[in-house]
């Protein structure tokens, strides 16, 4: 994933961020336990929210952990884990890995085929755990690098490909997750996969058309594929952001729709402080802005 | 069905968080899986059911209807009455050419939530006009496809620049995400504080003074 689905931090609690901060643990902790250090370093913040929602959501048997980590080896910290975490670090691993399999088969990156290599043992246990899930993400893939290939600029059929294997990924089940943990016996028991699904959906589509915003102006200068090329080429910048904007304002829409049904009581502040301001701090961030060379 | 707010033990007027926590509480107490041993586990499945039919007529009405509810203009009430109209006009007109009915077939695919038949039937249609681009528009946004519905019906407006139907549909659109902006404000939107990039996207919103509650 592409790290784009992140907390808006000046406007979150303190208390909010610590507990988002022990997702995130959990997650690199999960990922380290399951896939080695290998597997830590696909760690993202698209799914250190995901398994904050799906927690939040089905509310598996979760612990209070301390760990000492790499990164700040002389602190300790507290982490959580359950089944929801556990889960994510899986589809966090099926995802980086086909997209590193799929980038080699591209451009021959070695790098990206060196490291697949080496978590590819572990991957395939992952994947005939979840077989059918593994199956769509990895066709979905492809089928979007080949929408690429041949220059499809229609915006919904791209983004809407990785739409759906956000769909996949999110659209989870609580026996699936149950299936993980012997202790889950007070996870919510009722099936939201579908309205989970829907989501992820436009979460993906979202996440799609960002990416593709955010590297317009590379991608024009470097003669690379994007599918906002010509309109980006044939508007002035300002309207161009506006066009932009308003598209993803209304997948965010829905999106917002598909989360305010889902009956969600747990770490509410948190999902929407991403949901409703979080996903957005890319898209207005000046430094990074996509006119910023034009306008000076 | 009862009403919806005393299913679930509320007054009118809880919030969405009360209703969700009501909602959560009474699904996980009438589970069929909670309540496999329960000699009345018929009536707590009949419960469950209308639990669930209670909290889904609710939380549809506080989003104005599911993403996917386009087809009936939650709350707008524009398309039932120009589908009236279009049903008029066609017994006026007598003889209907063979692109019309297909219209009106696609039309009636949209009434009745069936996006992806009316996506199927407008593309067999080789006459475009801007009655064909609004419908499009429609239907592709009730099947999730943004940027195509806004093209569409963009180009509806620029063909029939009169038409009073296909400004509301856009406004419509952009209602959609007023409704997440304003959502929005109580967690920071960096969108808020920029007025300059709001006045440039309400130069291109028809009808945007009226609807837009940031300018």
């Amino acid at each position: 994933m592409f790290g784009y689905v992140t907390i808006n931090k000046p406007e979150m609690k303190v208390k909010d961020f610590e507990r988002y901060r022990m997702y995130y643990c959990g997650l690199c902790q999960s990922l380290r336990k399951r896939y080695g250090m290998t597997g830590q370093i696909s760690l993202t913040y698209d799914s250190t929210f995901a398994a904050v929602l799906l927690t939040a959501l089905y509310e598996p048997d979760t612990s209070d952990c301390v760990c000492r980590c790499m990164v700040h080896p002389m602190s300790r910290k507290n982490y959580l884990r359950n089944s929801a975490i556990d889960y994510m670090a899986d589809m966090n691993i099926l995802l980086s890995y086909y997209k590193c399999l799929d980038d080699w088969e591209d451009d021959r990156n070695l790098v990206k085929l060196s490291y697949s290599g080496v978590i590819r043992n572990k991957v395939k246990k992952t994947a005939k755990t979840y077989r059918h899930k593994a199956v769509v993400i990895r066709k979905k893939i492809r089928e979007l690098s080949s929408y690429e290939k041949v220059r499809n600029t229609n915006i919904d059929v791209l983004a809407g490909c990785f739409g759906d294997i956000m769909r996949e990924i999110f659209a989870v089940s609580p026996n699936e997750l149950k299936g993980k943990s012997e202790a889950d016996s007070n996870i919510y028991k009722e099936d939201w996969s579908e309205k989970l699904g829907e989501f992820g959906f436009y979460l993906g589509k979202f996440i799609y058309i960002l990416d593709a915003y955010d590297d317009i102006k590379e991608d024009v200068t470097k003669d690379k594929f994007n599918p906002f090329t010509d309109k980006y080429k044939s508007m002035q910048i300002e309207q161009f952001k506006g066009y932009v904007r308003q598209l993803l304002m209304l997948v965010a829409a829905d999106m917002a729709k598909a989360y305010e049904k889902l009956p969600i009581v747990e770490e509410v502040s948190i999902l929407r402080n991403v949901i409703y301001s979080g996903i957005w701090t890319r898209f207005f961030d000046d430094s990074k802005a996509v006119g910023k060379e034009q306008t000076v | 069905m009862r009403d919806p707010y005393e299913v679930l033990g509320l007054k009118h007027g809880a919030t969405e968080e009360e209703v969700k926590k009501a909602y959560r509480t009474l699904s996980r107490k009438y589970h069929p899986d909670a309540n496999i041993n329960n000699p009345d586990k018929d009536k707590a499945l009949e419960k469950f059911k209308e639990v669930q039919a209670a909290y889904k007529s609710i939380m549809d009405g506080n989003t104005g209807g599911s993403a996917n509810s386009y087809g009936d203009f939650g709350g707008f009430g524009g398309f039932g009455a120009s589908a009236e109209a279009w049903r008029r006009a066609r017994n006026e007109g007598g003889g209907t050419s063979r692109e019309e009915s297909r219209l009106a077939a696609a039309q009636n695919f949209i009434m009745n939530g069936m996006f992806a038949e009316a996506l199927r039937t407008l593309n067999d249609i080789d006459d475009r006009n801007g009655r064909w681009y609004y419908l499009s528009a429609v239907a592709n946004m009730g099947s999730g496809n943004q940027a195509t519905a806004m093209e569409h019906i963009d180009r509806a407006i620029a063909m029939e620049p009169d038409n009073y139907e296909y400004k509301q549909m856009k406004s419509k659109l952009q209602g959609g995400s007023d409704w997440y902006v304003s959502r929005g404000t109580g967690y920071g939107m960096p969108d808020m504080n920029s007025g300059d990039m709001c006045m440039n996207t309400c130069c291109n919103m028809l009808l945007c003074s009226a609807i837009s509650p940031c300018c």
